[in-house]
């Protein structure tokens, strides 16, 4: 991370480029990847036989519930992290050796190349989902181009959160086999109070708020809330309190972590 | 004769694979672990529903806790018999393995598509019926031999429909030469049976039923167990999962017949 930021930044664009090409090489894992987001649509699913039969849920219709999931697919598609599980593979395979010899940190290149796969995901999904929203009554995000920009620098913010969270949890790796395992379970546990699972306006209180002040809502859905326009001003600011201040937090555990933990890598297969 | 010869083999097959394994020991116990999160995950996770409604699609919580626990143990079966095969369908047929295991004197699907299996997951089909007891209990219904047998049927069939689409995914490797991304097909496909199919509207519903094995997954055995399955189905279950492994299988063998072999 100590890098001049001019070297840095065509170090980025070399890696990010270098990560699409990987993407585009491999479409039929794009589109799969794609279709694992099948997992929101299915709890939406539930929701519309809620609303179809009992009314409207705390203020969410079927359009709501219809337009916070199919955010919620999209949102997935930047933020949910992988780079734990690939860590720990480099770990055990000893692949972390070359990355460790490289002239770039090895958080950049992690980033670098997750990067360029969001990029790709999204290239396909942004159209399909705005096609959406202009043909259909039921994907309705009622915002203007200044909240567009809010959405788009809080969807930054979730990918540089869940990243470097990913990160500073592999760090783990370099005591424990269990790392990626921990990860699944603050992972999993994160999911209810993420708005992964349902909306957090939909879930009892004490979850709602927990839920503002732990990190996982700024992954999921304070974005998506920010698109279906339910925020008001503070409640937007404290949002985006919220994500920088774990944000912070998180890279410096990475920062303080990455030194010690570096120390105590044996190489494998060495 | 024969099956004695296929059953022996398949023992000597998994236990090598369970020993490989378990020489990582805190991993397996730390799944064992993990098992129990997801199943309560699961669990929790459609119980948000309720606040709302006592009913959905005319299944209450403790009854789609009986499909959730289904989903689980299908879910765990896939995990367990059919990604570790499938996922080395890729490197069979990249590197030439599978010219080998043809030379073999034993059935070449037999041994492609049950080879390995993985232990992981083991406990996820347990876990998944027990769920599924916990289900049936709660929604304080009474059990009969003739609703598990039923049950017992059911199910059997909806796990060899899924056996049957992943030897189709196998056979179409042979010509695609990758798998990559058929696990995730085929994930996706269980995934939708982790709700009954009454939660799927209109024309969808329709299609999980009779085109897709979904319904046959996990809604036909729950609704068995709690004793509302249309007796119908005890005869187009079995039939339906007996024509779809012998058509996989012939597709397999139009597969084999095609493969030109890595090495030549």
């Amino acid at each position: 991370m100590a890098d001049a930021p001019a070297g840095l930044s065509t170090a980025y664009r070399g890696m990010v480029r270098a990560s699409v090409a990987t993407a585009l090489a491999y479409r039929g894992r794009v589109a799969i990847w794609i279709l694992t987001s099948l997992f929101p649509l299915i709890m939406m699913v539930v929701w519309l036989n809620v609303v179809a039969e009992q009314g409207p849920a705390i203020g969410f219709g079927r359009t709501e519930f219809i337009s916070y999931y199919v955010a919620a697919a999209l949102v997935f598609q930047v933020t949910q992290s992988y780079l734990t599980w690939i860590w720990d593979d480099d770990l055990r395979s000893g692949a972390m050796s070359f990355r460790l010899l490289k002239p770039v940190g090895v958080y950049h290149q992690f980033l670098a190349q997750d990067l360029g796969m969001r990029l790709v995901t999204l290239a396909v999904l942004l159209p399909v989902v705005a096609v959406a929203a202009l043909v259909s009554d039921d994907v309705r995000y009622p915002v203007g181009p200044a909240e567009l920009v809010l959405v788009g620098v809080a969807l930054v913010l979730a990918f540089l959160l869940a990243c470097t969270m990913s990160m500073a949890f592999a760090l783990i790796g370099f005591w424990s086999t269990q790392c990626a395992n921990l990860y699944s379970l603050w992972w999993g546990a994160g999911a209810f109070l993420s708005g992964w699972i349902a909306p957090l306006e939909v879930l009892p209180g004490p979850l709602r708020t927990a839920a503002t002040v732990l990190p996982f809502r700024s992954t999921v859905g304070f974005p998506i809330e920010l698109l279906l326009g339910r925020l008001d001003g503070a409640a937007i600011a404290l949002g985006f309190g919220v994500t920088l201040a774990w944000l912070a937090a998180f890279g410096m555990v990475y920062r303080i972590g990455w030194p010690v933990a570096v120390r105590r890598y044996q190489a494998v297969g060495g | 004769m024969m099956s004695g010869r296929y059953g022996r083999l398949l023992s000597i097959f998994w236990r090598n694979s369970v020993a490989t394994e378990l020489e990582y020991r805190v991993n397996f116990v730390a799944n064992v672990a993990l098992s129990v999160f997801w199943l309560v995950w699961a669990a929790a996770g459609v119980s948000v529903y309720f606040r709302f409604a006592d009913e959905v699609a005319g299944w209450t919580y403790a009854e789609l806790l009986v499909v959730v626990g289904l989903f689980f143990a299908v879910n765990g079966l896939r995990q367990a018999l059919i990604t570790p095969n499938l996922s080395r369908m890729t490197e069979y047929i990249r590197q030439g393995t599978l010219d080998f295991l043809l030379t073999k004197p034993i059935d070449a699907q037999f041994i492609v598509s049950l080879r390995h299996i993985g232990v992981y997951n083991w406990l996820d089909p347990v876990l998944g019926v027990a769920l599924a007891a916990v289900g049936v209990a709660a929604a304080g219904r009474g059990v009969t031999p003739a609703a598990v047998g039923a049950f017992a049927v059911l199910l059997v069939a909806g796990v060899l429909l899924m056996y049957a689409l992943a030897l189709t995914l196998m056979s179409s490797a042979v010509w695609t030469v990758s798998s990559d991304g058929m696990d995730d097909v085929l994930q996706g496909v269980v995934e939708v049976a982790r709700l009954p199919v009454q939660m799927y509207r209109g024309v969808l519903q329709t299609v999980l039923t009779v085109g897709a094995p979904v319904a046959f997954l996990t809604t036909f055995p729950a609704e068995a167990l709690l004793g509302r399955a249309d007796g119908r189905l005890l005869l187009i279950a079995p039939s339906v999962a007996v024509v779809a492994v012998v058509a996989a299988s012939s597709f397999w063998r139009l597969a084999l017949r095609s493969y030109a072999g890595a090495s030549s």
